[in-house]
């Protein structure tokens, strides 16, 4: 009840504010530092208010100040008229005023009408489009998002030279105001997608919004689960190719990364660069790939599991390569994967917090000092050195980011029931996690598709990559409104030049 | 939803007490196992633990006990041992002669209950005593891998009948079918098959030598590959033929009133060794038409000696069994041994080899 009466409380606030006169606001501006007023005596008292933190200086002095101080002025319109900058606005709304002083534009008043002119004069700072670090591919484009969002929505754009690419604006965060705006495509992005994307986005209520991972973690479909349900990526050109398979996108102000929903679990094996390759070599990487993710996962505990308990599953050429690189360790097969998991986790935590040049040393002399000397010393057997390293640089394969981190996460519960139930614990975890998988939607649409719900049209881009002739239908799994992509007939007609 | 949450995990951590953990390196792994008699009641088990060595090499160490017939001697065995012995990577295991006579089913019977022992393991019968054989020193693997080893190739590539520990079993439990079993022996400080023992139910009746090892798998199993089969010539000329291929039908008139079977076998094979000089289509009529007839009395005569000892390794009671509707075991044993049956043998030479 106590929580209820607060909860009124700040909705009454917040009611206060709109309530608030120009002065007051002015009043309270006046507390920041940074805050300037100038009077203007040429004809009529003016004053100009602004942030000179927000603010273009240059601007100002080149575009704004010389023309209303050359004559005498009747009211805003004229000056308005006057001023060579398009983006300028007369309004009364407190509301809209506050909003553009905060975000660069400059408010000009005369005499103490409520009524005030404002004129955009924002400074522009932000990092130029560069490389893609994360997604990095050999072929293909490399532009990368960057925090701005008018960049940001500039490269897809200019990828997209269509009306029907749509853009929403949001705003979410009451402190940050971050803007979020919405992508989609008039006539294929399937309404119900966008309007669930909108929907979430409009119901968070959160007071700061730092990166687009805060609203991806806000509008996940299963807040609980490790794994993610939204694709996030930095290459424009990824946004765009999913934007015409009927996806939506959206892209957050100050964030790098753009985010894909709906998505399904194998889009986050894919790496965009296997568009890019032919389709046999891509195929075959991706299916590389999937199998990195099932070793990652599977093979310590199997090897823990084996060991504790079905010695007579171990193929008998085998037996002696173990038993002889066991034979000097102390340590119980679970103990010794613990010890070497953790050490790999804490190479790769801390070579992500260190930077890059001192972070390739600490690979070096943790890979090689540590995996030597553990070896020697009898704490771990040589055998399960490899093992485990070869799973945690399958694990890093995973072409998503977030994803190779749930894939690192799983292997501890599968390795704890490996040790306590043997082969049967691994099973149960892995029924576990499908289970957990199968019960898993994005933007409410399935996450396992297209294995269940099972959907043959949509396994032409999932395990492999059929060539682009086969690619004439969107996938089932977007509901996009239109369905074709292309004319299938007219993409396998070549015509030779001397025909 | 929380007390379901609980409950799970403690069954998760508790239940894990009940289980028994065999970690590879605190075990000793029985990887062959050998039965002697001593008298009515008592046997001598030897069993071989392989010894890993830090150079990769391994060297194996044998246990004997005597323990009664009925009870299990691994019991015994491990009061003397730092670490429990498990038997399931048992490879192989080896019945003396003696005791095959008597009858292997309550010997075979401890092996048979534990499930951690696979059916895959080879059974093997030996005239000498097992525990001088096992205690012998043969390669760098450890003695049980190495006769796993010898037995397996020689069923792969060579002239052994597939049998192991399950197909003994079913040959046994089988009704209108009788299992075998290779023999093994020392030999110039190796191990070697010998022939094939021959079982009535679980005793050991007869045994087959190993020249005639060739015919009997290729009558014993539909499908074969491979194996050396020689024959000399009406005038005196020795071939040797490597089979291809080799095909075993067994077809049978009149199954329900006085069954006659007819065997036939078909080989391809091509010509490995012959010590003429030219092999033109006229001699190699001659090799197909020897050979053929080489076969077909061996295996008549071996039929007719299993008629007699009324066993049937080749199975033809379970292939009339599986036609006929009122197949009885007593009936067939009657039957069997005054049964019409009839070899055909089919040679083909596919190729002579580069030598003109």
């Amino acid at each position: 009840m106590k929580f209820l009466k607060r909860f009124q409380k700040s909705n009454q606030k917040q009611q206060s504010e709109v309530d608030q006169t120009l002065p007051d606001l002015i009043k309270q501006f006046e507390g920041s530092k940074d805050f300037k007023q100038s009077n203007i005596i040429v004809g009529q008292p003016m004053t100009l208010y602004y942030f000179s933190s927000l603010v273009d200086d240059a601007a100002l002095q080149r575009d704004v100040l010389p023309y209303i101080q050359k004559k005498e002025f009747q009211n805003l319109e004229e000056i308005k008229n006057t001023i060579p900058i398009e983006a300028s606005e007369i309004t009364n709304d407190i509301r809209t005023i506050q909003n553009k002083i905060l975000t660069g534009y400059c408010m000009l008043q005369l005499k103490h009408n409520e009524t005030v002119l404002l004129i955009k004069v924002k400074k522009e700072k932000s990092r130029k489009v560069s490389i893609p670090e994360v997604e990095f591919t050999v072929v293909g484009p490399k532009e990368a998002f960057v925090e701005s969002l008018d960049t940001n929505l500039n490269l897809i754009r200019k990828r997209l030279p269509i009306p029907e690419l749509r853009v929403d604006e949001l705003t979410v965060g009451k402190l940050t105001k971050t803007k979020v705006a919405i992508l989609s495509i008039e006539g294929i992005t399937n309404e119900e997608n966008l309007n669930t994307l909108k929907q979430r986005i409009e119901d968070i209520e959160i007071d700061s919004i730092i990166d687009s991972s805060y609203i991806v973690q806000l509008i996940s479909d299963n807040h609980h689960s490790p794994f993610p349900q939204l694709v996030d990526t930095e290459r424009p050109d990824r946004v765009v190719a999913v934007l015409s398979e009927g996806k939506v996108a959206f892209l957050v102000d100050g964030a790098p990364h753009g985010i894909i929903g709906p998505t399904t679990l194998v889009e986050f094996f894919s790496a965009f660069e296997d568009y890019f390759l032919n389709w046999i070599v891509a195929s075959i990487f991706r299916l590389i790939r999937l199998f990195a993710v099932m070793f990652s996962i599977l093979v310590t505990p199997i090897y823990v599991a084996v060991l504790t308990y079905h010695y007579e599953m171990i193929p008998k050429d085998l037996l002696g390569v173990l038993v002889t690189s066991r034979r000097e360790i102390p340590l119980p097969p679970i103990l010794e994967a613990i010890f070497l998991e953790l050490a790999i986790e804490l190479l790769r935590e801390a070579g992500a917090r260190l930077p890059t040049k001192v972070g390739q040393t600490i690979g070096i002399v943790g890979g090689i000092v540590i995996g030597t000397a553990s070896v020697e010393a009898g704490l771990t057997s040589n055998v399960l050195l490899i093992i485990v390293a070869l799973a945690a640089l399958a694990s890093f394969t995973t072409p998503v980011y977030k994803m190779g981190n749930t894939i690192r996460l799983i292997r501890f519960p599968f390795l704890f029931m490996a040790h306590f139930w043997g082969l049967l614990g691994v099973s149960i975890s892995f029924c576990f996690v499908m289970a957990h998988l199968l019960r898993l939607t994005s933007l409410g649409r399935p996450f396992l598709e297209p294995i269940f719900p099972p959907r043959v049209n949509d396994l032409k881009d999932a395990f492999v990559r059929l060539p682009w002739s086969f690619q004439s239908k969107r996938p089932i799994e977007t509901q996009a409104q239109d369905t074709i992509r292309f004319n299938q007939k007219k993409a396998k007609q070549k015509k030779e030049i001397d025909e | 939803m929380i007390k379901k949450w609980i409950s799970l995990l403690l069954i998760l951590l508790l239940l894990t007490g009940c289980l028994k953990k065999n970690i590879l390196d605190d075990v000793r792994l029985v990887t062959a196992i050998g039965y002697d008699p001593i008298n009515t009641e008592e046997l001598k088990i030897t069993t071989v633990v392989p010894l890993f060595r830090s150079d990769q090499s391994t060297s194996s160490e044998t246990h004997t006990d005597i323990a009664n017939i009925t009870t299990e001697g691994n019991k015994k065995m491990d009061n003397m041992s730092s670490k429990p012995f498990v038997k399931g990577k048992l490879e192989v295991i080896l019945y003396n002669k003696k005791l095959a006579e008597k009858g292997l089913l309550p010997i075979i019977d401890l092996l048979v209950r534990d499930p951690s022992i696979g059916t895959r393991a080879f059974l093997a019968i030996s005239d000498e005593e097992v525990n001088q054989l096992l205690s012998g020193q043969y390669s760098s693997q450890d003695n049980g891998m190495y006769i796993a080893d010898m037995i397996n190739q020689n069923i792969e590539l060579g002239l052994t009948p597939k049998m192991n520990l399950h197909l003994w079993l079913n040959g046994f439990y089988a009704e209108g079918s009788d299992p075998y079993a290779p023999i093994i022996n020392t030999y110039n400080q190796n191990v070697k098959i010998t022939g094939i023992a021959l079982f009535k139910d679980d005793k050991m009746v007869s045994d087959l030598p190993s020249d005639s090892l060739f015919t009997f798998k290729t009558l014993v199993q539909p499908k074969t590959k491979r194996g050396i089969f020689t024959a000399e010539l009406d005038n005196k000329e020795v071939v040797a033929i490597y089979k291809v291929n080799g095909k075993r039908t067994i077809k049978v008139k009149n199954i329900e009133q006085s069954p006659t079977i007819k065997v036939d076998i078909k080989l391809y094979g091509i010509i490995k060794e012959f010590s003429g000089e030219v092999v033109n289509d006229k001699i190699m009529h001659q090799i197909e038409k020897s050979i053929e007839d080489k076969i077909k009395t061996q295996a008549s005569e071996m039929i007719s000696q299993f008629q007699e000892l009324n066993i049937d390794p080749v199975g033809f009671g379970e292939e009339i069994r599986s036609k006929s509707r009122s197949w009885n075991q007593q009936q067939w044993n009657d039957k069997y041994p005054d049964c019409e049956i009839t070899v055909n043998v089919d040679v083909t030479i596919t190729e002579t080899g580069i030598v003109n």
